[in-house]
């Protein structure tokens, strides 16, 4: 009997770290996935004949241990449709002779039943998913009301209390005019808590600007755009902006967080020179590009995932989650255009 | 066995408080499985799809039952070592259903809503399956306080 703890007691492999040896560990475990699955399918095979010889629970929970085990080894559906079905054939190839038409149409019953009860834990899983699906626009909705909360706190209360400390000191400058020494340490404290009053009202805008609540879309992408450039050096010009009034306040917040991210992806990685954002409304729905001139990656290969950052991918699951929709297209050499567009109801 | 699910049907039109409807739920144990071990959850998951099958489940509905015994007898096994599988019929307004109640007084879990929300992981983390478990069947319960153990009461209709 199979130990039903058997996938749980296999060691965890280590994270793999940044070193030479990468390239080996990664061809190890591709090796050992590999003869996961072949041990897995001669087990499949092992427990279908058990099953279909002796009937019984026993078989059966082993069947869902093994869609378990499928689902641990990442295996997709269609994978294990095909494992199953060449399992049943093979079984089929050497009974075909001996069976009666009864007898094959019971056989036939009796893996289906099996490959039902594989499947089960995938259906567990189809619907945990559905489940944490449903509630990412919550998760996300209270983001952004958190991010407000930090934001008004950092713009209002921080900046005050340190404009408090500013005056203060200020005032003990004016009284020591006489002690040169003070002086000048003072005015290099007045000049650190300039320093923090820029980075909090900086980080404030970054985390909910204030100015995309009252202004709305347009004059936030300005701000937004005016301090990347400065910070990344780059040229970034908005096109189309004065076509578009005010919108649904989830439709500009979540628009302003997509050309947020895509600046922010094209600053770290794009080395780019110039950046367009333009923004139109077709069709009901708010669209916007941003494009660069930078490197580019190729974004048909498997590593779109880590090209486009964790950022990104998040944002397209929110996008997603509104309705609309989120390409990014890109060769290496070529640049990188990212298309977003939102529906307004 | 049976239950008593009172509902207050609040003060009628005519200002009069009308009887308290009563709805009687029959519950009838059908087995109790001790949990331990593998045999034991096959032990489980026969009783529980044998009944179902008596009350006429379809088949599918049967294997998920199945499912939700195995998730359920797992966890105990897994975490509280030992426990305690009741099956029983059900009956409420003419409707039958299995009822399954996983109980132990293992670890319990630290975080009931996390392990609900936590999804369905296959490499073994607490709350393996339950939010799974809680989408398939049509009531759920549970009950758990670290170091005192964890009840899960479910129900599953026919139809």
């Amino acid at each position: 009997m199979r130990p039903m703890t058997s996938n749980i007691a296999r060691p965890k492999k280590a994270e793999p770290a940044f070193d030479p040896e990468d390239k080996e560990i990664e061809a190890s475990q591709r090796i050992e996935k590999h003869l996961n699955i072949k041990s897995f399918s001669d087990q499949y095979e092992s427990i279908l004949i058990d099953y279909l010889e002796n009937k019984g629970e026993g078989s059966l929970l082993h069947a869902y241990e093994l869609g378990r085990d499928a689902l641990a080894l990442n295996m997709g559906l269609l994978d294990l449709s095909m494992l199953h079905q060449k399992a049943v054939m093979s079984l089929l190839n050497d009974r075909v002779n001996q069976y009666t038409h009864a007898k094959m149409l019971f056989f036939m019953e009796s893996a289906s039943r099996f490959y039902e009860e594989v499947l089960s834990p995938y259906e567990l899983s189809r619907l945990s998913s559905l489940q944490l699906n449903a509630m990412l626009p919550r998760l996300y909705e209270a983001f952004e009301m958190e991010a407000k909360r930090i934001a008004h706190i950092l713009h209002d209360e921080s900046a005050q209390t340190l404009a408090v400390a500013y005056m203060e000191i200020n005032e003990v400058s004016l009284d020591a005019e006489n002690a040169d020494y003070s002086r000048e340490k003072i005015s290099n404290v007045l000049a650190l808590l300039e320093n923090v009053r820029e980075q909090l009202r900086t980080l404030s805008h970054e985390l909910r600007p204030l100015i995309l609540d009252q202004l709305g879309l347009i004059p936030a992408l300005k701000l937004l755009v005016n301090g990347v450039k400065e910070r990344a050096g780059l040229k970034i010009e908005i096109i189309g902006g004065e076509l578009v009034g005010r919108m649904p306040q989830q439709v500009e917040t979540l628009m302003y967080r997509v050309v947020q991210e895509a600046l922010a992806n094209v600053s770290r990685h794009a080395k780019a020179d110039t950046v367009t954002v333009r923004i139109w409304l077709e069709n009901g729905a708010l669209k916007c590009s941003v494009s660069d001139d930078g490197v580019g990656f190729n974004s048909k290969s498997e590593d779109m995932k880590e090209a486009q950052g964790i950022g990104l991918l998040g944002m397209k699951e929110r996008v997603a989650a509104l309705g609309g929709n989120f390409v990014v297209d890109s060769e290496v050499g070529k640049g990188t255009v990212l298309i977003s567009e939102i529906p307004l109801c | 066995m049976v239950e008593f699910n009172l509902q207050n049907q609040g003060v009628n039109e005519k200002g009069v408080l009308p009887l308290l409807k009563v709805t009687q739920l029959h519950v009838d144990v059908e087995s109790i499985v001790n949990v331990r071990g593998i045999e034991d959850i096959i032990e489980a998951r026969h009783q529980g799809r044998e009944l179902a099958r008596k009350l006429g489940f379809a088949m599918g509905h049967c294997t998920l039952l199945a499912t939700v015994i195995s998730e359920l007898a797992r966890n105990i096994v897994l975490y509280a070592k030992q426990g305690e599988i009741v099956i029983a019929r059900v009956e409420k307004g003419g409707q039958e259903g299995v009822k399954v109640i996983a109980s132990d007084d293992g670890p319990g879990i630290q975080n009931v809503q996390h392990a609900l929300m936590s999804g369905y992981s296959s490499s073994g983390g607490l709350g393996l399956g339950l939010s799974g478990v809680q989408q398939i069947v049509d009531e759920f319960d549970i009950d758990s306080q670290p170091d005192k153990g964890t009840k899960v009461t479910i129900v599953m209709w026919q139809d």
